[in-house]
C-alpha cells in the first residue's frame, strides 16, 4: 500500500512525458491515454480508501533532494486527494472535445498533467521541503497553461501569476529556513510538538508562510494575479486553477496555523479578518465585472473567503472546531465541484463564441435546456439554495461563526454576522446578472442549437458534477459516511456534527433572506447603476467603472517595484561606472606620469630665458607696424637666439625621441606590470602613513 | 606513484605542444582522446593518491613548491577534468571554422594542466605560481578573435589579473614574515597564536581576499568578466564556468580555511568587510544582468551574483554555508556551463545575440532550449534542482550564525534570477508567430549531447545531491 503513494505520484509523470511522445504522432491517442491514466489514478486513490479509514499511510525514501521525501496520507489529506483525482479526470475528459481547435495541445496536456502530479504531490507530503517542491513545481507548470493562447493579454497575466508566483514562493521559503533553524526538523507531525512552545519567533515564520501560501489562495491583497489568470488561460485550465490549485494554499494555510501553530489565538484571529475582507472584497468586485470568466475568477476569491474564515475560526473556537473544521473541509470541497461545473459552461459558451463579453453574448444559453439546466444547478449551488451542496456548508460555516464570535466583542460579532449576510448576498447578485444575462435574455443572433459542438465529452462531467451537487445537496451525510473520520486527523469529536440539522427553518429562513437581498441588491444596484444605455439597441449594456479605480498591482506594486529597481540600478550602475572611470582614470595617469619628458640640460637661467623670448616673439607679431627700427633690431637678436636655440633643440629632441621611443616600446611590453608596480607604492605609502 | 599527480597537469600541456606541431586534421582527435585520458588520469590520481606530497622546486623556504591533494583540490580537479571533455567536444563544433586553430587547442589544452595544477597545489606560494601561469595562457584564448576590440580586452583582463596578483603578492609577503611557512593545513597555520596583531593579520585577510576576488569576479573588480564575453563562447563558458573565476573561488577556499583559518578570521572580525563585498556582488550582479539584453552578457553578470553565493560559504563560517559554497561551486559551474553552450549554440546556428531576436526560437530548436529552461530553473533555484540545495545550506548556514541578511539576500536575488531568466525562456517558447509547422533545426551532435548530458546532470544532482555531500563533508569535519 505505500507503493501505491508513491504510484499515484509518480504514474502521472511518467504518463506525461509518454503521452508527450505519442502526441508527436496521433493527438486522439494522447487524449484518450491521458483520461486513462487520470481514472487509472484516481482508481487507485479509491482503492486505498479503506486503508486509509483503518490507519494512515507513510511512506519514506531517505536521502532524496537532501532531505528525504516523506510522504502521507491520512483521511484529511485523501479528501483533497480525492477531489484532485476526480476533478483532473472529468476535466480531462472535458478538454479532449474543448481544446480540439488549439494549436500547441501537446504542450498543453503535458503540462497539465504534470501540474496534476505536482498537486497531488503538495497534497501528500509530510516533509516541509517536499510540500514547497511539489508546490513551485505546480507554479511553474502552470504557467504554460495560462499563457497557451501566446497572445498580449495572456503574456500579462502570465507575466503577473510568475511574478507573485515566485515570490510568494520565495516568502514561504524564507518562513522554512527560519522554522529549520529553529526547530532542526522539516517533519510537519513533530514540528507542530515544538513550534507553539515557542516564543515569539513562532509569529514570523507562520505570518511568512501563510503569506507565500496567501498567494495562492488569493488572499487579498495578495490576489492580483487571480483575476488576471482566469480569463487568460484556455477553460479547462482555469477549472482546475479556480477549483483545485488555489486550494493548495487553503490547504498550506491550514497546515501552517491548525497543524504547526496548533490553532493559534492571534494567527486564527487575522484569519477570520482575512477571510471576511475577502468574502467582501472579491463579492463587491465581482458585482462590476462584464468578462464572465473575470466575475467567475472574483467569485472564487469570494468563495476563499469563506473558506479561509473557516480556517480562522477552526483556531478561534479551541476545542470546540467541530463545525468550523467540518464547515470548512465540506465547503472546499463542495466548492471545487461547483465552481469547476461552472467554468465548464462557460467555457462551452467561450468554445463556440470566441467571446467573453456579458454584452456580446447575453441570451446565448436561452434555448440550450441542457446547458441552461446544468449551469442553473452550479447557480443554485453557489449561492446556497437550500437543496443544494452549496447551502450545507455555507450553513455549518455559518453556524461556526456565529458561535465563536458569541464571546467575542460586538463589533466583531455583528460585523462578522453582516459581512457574511452581505457577502452572500453579494454572490446571488453577481451570479443572477450573469445567469439573467446568459440564459434568460433573448438574443436572436444565438437561436441556432449548436448541438454538434455540445456533444457527450463535454455534456458528460457536468451532468456528473451536476448530479453530484444535487446528491450532496439533498443527503449531506454522504459526505460525512465517507469523510467523517477526519475528525481522528484533528482530534476533536464527532456529537456535535451527528447532531447538526441543517434543513431547519432557521437556517432555511437565512437563505432565503440572504438570496432575497441579493436578488435587491440585483434590482436596485446592478440593474440600475452599473449599466448605460445603447443607442439603436432596446437592451443597455452593463459596463464596468471599476477598471478606472484603485487598483493594487497598477498603483502600489508595479510603482514600488519600478522605483526599487530604478533605484537600486541608478545606483549599482554608478558603483560600477565610478570603478570603471576610475580604473581608466588610474591608467591615464600613469600614461601621462610616463609620458613628461624633462628638459634636463638646460640651466635653470636659460629655460627662463626660451620662455621668455618666445613670449617675446609672440608680443612683437602682434605689434606689428610700430617702431620698425627697434623691431629690426630686436628681429635680428631674436633671430639669432632662436636659430642658436633650434639647433640646440634640434640635437636635445633627437636624444629624447630615441629615448621616448625606447620607453614607449618597454611601456608596451610591460605596461601592465608597470602600472601593477605603481599602484603597490601607491599602496605601500597608504600603508606606511597609516601606521 | 608520487609522480602520478603529475600526470594530469604534465600530460595536457604537452599534448598542447603537440598540437602545435602536428597535423591540422588530427586536432579534433588528439583533442578528445587527451579530455579522456586526462579525465582517466585525474580519477587515477583521486582514487590512488592519499595524503602525498610531491616536491617539484624546493629553493629556499619560500620557493618550496609541491603538490598535495586534498578532499577540497580533488573535488576541483573532478569538476574541472570532466567538465572539459563536455567543453572539448562542444568546442570542436563551435570553432569549426575558426582561424588559428591550432593555437587555441593549444591553450585549451594547457589551460587544463594549469587548472588542475591550482587544485592540487600543496602551499600557498605554488598555487600563487600556477595562478600567475592560469592568467598567462587564458590570454591568448581571450583575445582569440583577434580584433582590436579583443586586443583591447585582453589588455583590461591582463590589468585586472596582475592587478590582483600584485594584491596576492603583497599579502604572501606579509604573512610569511610572520609564520615563515604557507603550507594548507586545514583549520589555518595561524592558529592559536597569543597576543597577535589583529591589525596586521586584517590587512594581510583583506589583501589576500581582494587579490584572489579579482579573478572570482568580487564586485570593485569584476568588469574583466562581462567585457571578456568577446571570446568565443566555448572560452567564455569555460572561463565564466570552470577555469578562471573557479580557480579564484578555489584559492579563496584555499586561503581562508586552509592558510589563515576561520576563527582567526572571525576573530579579527575580517568577514565583516568582505560579507559587505559579497552581499553588493551578489546584487548587482542580479540587477545589471536584467538590464542586459544581449544575452551572453546577461548571464556574465548573472555569473557575477552567483559567484557571491559561493563566495558566502567563505565569509559566513558555518559548517552549512561550507557545504553550501562547495555545493553552489560544483553547481554553479554545470550550470552555468549549460546555459552558455545553450546561448553560444543559438549564436552559432542562428546569429543571433540579443533577447528580442529569440522570439519562437524555443520552437526551431526545442531540445536545446529546454536543457536552457531546465538549467535557467536549476539557477532560480526551485527544487528539487540542484540550485535549491546549495541555497538550502547556504540559508540554513546564514541563519545558524544569526546572520538573517544571508537568507533575506538569498532568496532576493532569487527573485531577481527568475526576473533575468525566465523572460529569455518565455520569447524563446511563447512570443513570435504562432505556427503549427516550424522546421526543426537543432545544432550538431557535437553540441547537443554535451548540453543534454550536463542537463541531465543538473537535475540528478538535485535529486540526490547526498553523493557530493558526504564527500563534501570529509573536508568540512577537519575544517569545524
Amino acid at each position: 500500500m505505500e507503493k501505491l503513494l508513491l504510484f499515484i505520484l509518480l504514474f502521472p509523470f511518467m504518463g506525461s512525458l509518454a503521452t508527450y511522445i505519442l502526441g508527436n504522432r496521433n493527438n486522439n491517442i494522447r487524449n484518450f491515454l491521458n483520461t486513462i491514466i487520470t481514472l487509472i489514478n484516481l482508481l487507485v486513490i479509491i482503492y486505498m480508501y479503506p486503508t486509509v479509514i483503518e490507519s494512515q499511510i507513510e511512506y519514506t525514501i531517505p536521502h532524496i533532494m537532501g532531505t528525504g521525501l516523506h510522504l502521507k496520507l491520512d483521511i484529511f489529506r485523501y479528501m483533497f486527494v480525492f477531489i484532485t483525482a476526480f476533478v483532473w479526470f472529468i476535466i480531462n475528459v472535458y478538454s479532449s472535445q474543448y481544446l480540439i481547435n488549439y494549436i500547441h495541445r501537446n504542450r498543453y496536456y503535458f503540462f497539465f498533467m504534470i501540474t496534476y502530479a505536482s498537486t497531488l504531490g503538495v497534497f501528500i507530503s509530510e516533509n516541509l521541503v517536499n510540500l514547497f517542491t511539489f508546490f513551485e513545481i505546480m507554479s511553474l507548470s502552470s504557467y504554460p497553461l495560462i499563457i497557451h493562447d501566446e497572445n498580449e493579454e495572456a503574456h500579462e497575466a502570465g507575466a503577473t501569476y510568475m511574478g507573485m508566483a515566485i515570490a510568494g514562493g520565495l516568502i514561504l521559503l524564507m518562513g522554512i529556513f527560519i522554522l529549520y533553524s529553529y526547530t532542526k526538523s522539516l517533519d510537519i507531525n513533530y514540528i507542530s510538538a515544538v513550534l507553539p512552545e515557542m516564543g515569539p519567533i513562532k509569529y514570523l515564520i507562520s505570518a511568512l508562510m501563510i503569506i507565500g501560501f496567501g498567494v495562492k489562495a488569493g488572499m487579498v491583497p495578495l490576489h492580483i494575479w487571480l483575476p488576471k489568470a482566469h480569463p487568460a488561460a484556455p477553460t479547462p485550465a482555469s477549472a482546475v486553477l479556480s477549483g483545485i490549485l488555489v486550494k493548495t494554499g487553503i490547504f498550506g494555510i491550514i497546515i501552517t496555523s491548525v497543524f504547526l501553530m496548533d490553532g493559534d489565538i492571534y494567527i486564527s484571529y487575522a484569519l477570520i479578518i482575512s477571510g471576511l475582507v475577502n468574502m467582501f472584497v472579491g463579492g463587491f468586485l465581482a458585482l462590476f465585472q462584464i468578462n464572465i470568466k473575470k466575475t467567475l475568477a472574483y467569485s472564487s476569491m469570494s468563495q476563499l473567503g469563506y473558506i479561509i474564515l473557516g480556517i480562522g475560526l477552526m483556531g478561534a473556537m479551541g476545542d470546540h472546531n467541530t463545525l468550523a473544521v467540518f464547515g470548512t473541509l465540506f465547503h472546499i470541497f463542495n466548492h471545487a465541484i461547483f465552481k469547476v461545473m461552472l467554468f465548464m459552461g462557460v467555457g462551452i459558451i467561450y468554445m463556440i463564441t470566441h467571446k467573453l463579453n456579458i454584452n456580446e453574448i447575453y441570451g446565448f444559453g436561452s434555448f440550450k435546456p441542457m446547458l441552461k439546466l446544468t449551469f442553473f444547478i452550479g447557480f443554485c449551488a453557489i449561492i446556497g439554495l437550500p437543496g443544494f451542496n452549496g447551502f450545507t456548508s455555507k450553513t455549518i460555516i455559518h453556524h461556526a461563526l456565529a458561535e465563536a464570535l458569541h464571546h467575542a466583542s460586538p463589533v466583531l460579532a455583528y460585523g462578522g454576522e453582516f459581512i457574511f449576510y452581505l457577502s452572500s448576498a453579494f454572490t446571488t447578485a453577481y451570479l443572477l446578472k450573469l445567469y439573467i444575462a446568459l440564459f434568460v435574455e433573448n438574443n436572436s443572433r444565438y437561436y441556432a442549437s449548436y448541438s454538434r459542438y455540445i456533444n457527450k465529452r463535454a455534456m458528460f462531467p457536468m451532468v456528473i458534477s451536476a448530479a453530484l451537487i444535487f446528491l450532496i445537496g439533498i443527503k449531506p451525510g454522504i459526505f460525512f459516511n465517507y469523510f467523517g473520520d477526519i475528525y481522528k486527523v484533528f482530534g476533536i469529536h464527532m456529537e456535535e456534527m451527528e447532531h447538526f440539522h441543517y434543513f431547519t427553518i432557521g437556517n432555511i429562513l437565512s437563505s432565503i433572506i440572504t438570496i432575497g437581498l441579493g436578488v435587491v441588491i440585483y434590482r436596485q444596484f446592478v440593474l440600475k447603476r452599473l449599466v448605460v444605455p445603447v443607442e439603436g439597441k432596446s437592451r443597455p449594456d452593463f459596463i464596468n467603472p471599476t477598471t478606472e479605480w484603485f487598483s493594487i498591482e497598477n498603483n502600489v506594486y508595479l510603482p514600488v517595484l519600478t522605483i526599487t529597481y530604478k533605484i537600486f540600478n541608478t545606483v549599482l550602475k554608478l558603483i560600477d561606472d565610478i570603478l570603471l572611470y576610475s580604473v581608466k582614470g588610474i591608467g591615464r595617469t600613469a600614461k601621462y606620469l610616463s609620458n613628461i619628458e624633462f628638459l634636463e640640460e638646460y640651466s635653470p637661467t636659460k629655460r627662463i630665458e626660451i620662455m621668455f623670448s618666445s613670449i617675446l616673439q609672440r608680443s612683437v607679431e602682434t605689434t606689428e607696424g610700430r617702431e620698425e627700427s627697434i623691431k629690426h633690431n630686436i628681429n635680428d637678436n631674436i633671430n639669432s637666439i632662436s636659430e642658436d636655440i633650434k639647433n640646440i633643440q634640434g640635437n636635445v629632441n633627437e636624444n629624447i625621441t630615441t629615448l621616448s621611443k625606447d620607453i614607449k616600446s618597454i611601456q608596451n611590453k610591460f605596461n601592465s606590470i608597470t602600472y601593477s608596480i605603481y599602484l603597490v607604492i601607491v599602496m605601500l605609502f597608504v600603508i606606511i602613513f597609516r601606521m | 606513484m608520487k609522480l602520478l599527480i603529475l600526470t594530469p597537469i604534465v600530460f595536457p600541456i604537452l599534448s598542447g605542444l603537440y598540437i602545435r606541431f602536428s597535423d591540422e586534421k588530427k586536432i579534433n582527435r588528439i583533442l578528445i582522446s587527451s579530455a579522456f585520458i586526462n579525465f582517466f588520469l585525474t580519477l587515477l590520481c583521486v582514487f590512488l593518491i592519499h595524503d602525498e606530497k610531491l616536491t617539484i622546486l624546493e629553493f629556499s623556504d619560500i620557493i618550496n613548491l609541491f603538490l598535495k591533494p586534498d578532499v577540497l583540490g580533488k573535488i576541483f580537479a573532478v569538476l574541472v577534468s570532466t567538465l572539459w571533455i563536455f567543453t572539448t567536444f562542444y568546442s570542436i563544433d563551435y570553432m569549426n571554422h575558426e582561424k588559428k586553430l591550432k593555437s587555441y587547442s593549444m591553450f585549451f589544452m594547457m589551460t587544463q594542466g594549469i587548472t588542475l595544477s591550482i587544485a592540487f597545489s600543496g602551499n600557498l606560494i605554488t598555487l600563487y605560481l600556477f595562478y600567475e601561469l592560469l592568467t598567462l595562457v587564458t590570454f591568448p584564448l581571450v583575445i582569440q578573435t583577434g580584433s582590436d576590440r579583443a586586443l583591447q580586452i585582453g589588455k583590461k583582463y591582463l590589468i585586472y589579473s596582475f592587478v590582483g596578483a600584485t594584491f596576492i603578492l603583497f599579502g604572501l609577503i606579509l604573512l610569511y614574515s610572520q609564520m615563515g611557512t604557507l603550507e594548507f593545513v586545514p583549520g589555518g597555520i595561524v592558529g592559536n597564536l597569543d597576543n597577535i596583531d589583529e591589525s596586521y593579520y586584517l590587512m594581510v585577510y583583506l589583501f589576500l581576499f581582494i587579490g584572489f576576488g579579482v579573478k572570482a569576479a568580487l564586485v570593485p573588480f569584476h568588469s574583466w568578466l562581462p567585457a571578456a564575453m568577446v571570446a568565443p563562447t566555448p572560452v567564455s563558458a569555460l572561463l565564466h564556468a570552470v577555469a578562471v573565476v573557479k580557480s579564484g573561488i578555489f584559492s579563496l577556499m584555499r586561503m581562508t580555511y586552509y592558510v589563515l583559518g576561520w576563527e582567526l578570521i572571525e576573530e579579527i572580525g575580517g568577514n565583516k568587510y568582505t560579507l559587505a563585498l559579497v552581499l553588493i556582488s551578489i546584487l548587482m550582479g542580479s540587477f545589471l544582468a536584467m538590464g542586459r539584453q544581449n544575452l551572453k552578457k546577461r548571464l556574465a553578470y548573472s555569473t557575477i551574483s552567483q559567484l557571491g553565493y559561493i563566495m558566502l560559504g567563505l565569509v559566513v563560517f558555518d559548517k552549512s554555508s561550507f557545504t553550501g559554497g562547495v555545493l553552489h561551486m560544483f553547481f554553479h559551474a554545470t550550470i552555468k556551463i549549460t546555459l552558455f553552450f545553450c546561448v553560444g549554440a543559438i549564436m552559432h546556428y542562428e546569429h543571433k545575440t540579443e533577447l528580442d531576436e529569440i522570439q519562437g526560437i524555443g520552437k526551431r530548436m526545442p531540445i536545446t532550449m529546454t536543457c536552457f529552461a531546465i538549467s535557467s530553473i536549476c539557477l532560480i533555484g526551485i527544487p528539487p534542482m540542484n540550485g535549491f540545495v546549495s541555497k538550502w545550506y547556504l540559508a540554513i548556514g546564514g541563519l545558524e550564525r544569526g546572520n538573517y541578511i544571508v537568507p533575506i539576500m538569498l532568496l532576493f536575488s532569487a527573485l531577481l534570477t527568475a526576473g533575468y531568466l525566465i523572460p529569455i525562456i518565455s520569447t524563446a517558447f511563447f512570443r513570435g508567430a504562432p505556427s503549427t509547422e516550424v522546421e526543426i533545426k537543432e545544432p550538431g551532435n557535437y553540441m547537443l549531447i554535451p548540453i543534454v548530458i550536463l542537463t541531465a546532470i543538473n537535475v540528478i544532482v538535485g535529486i540526490m545531491p547526498n553523493l557530493l555531500i558526504d564527500i563534501i563533508d570529509r573536508a568540512s569535519e577537519l575544517l569545524f
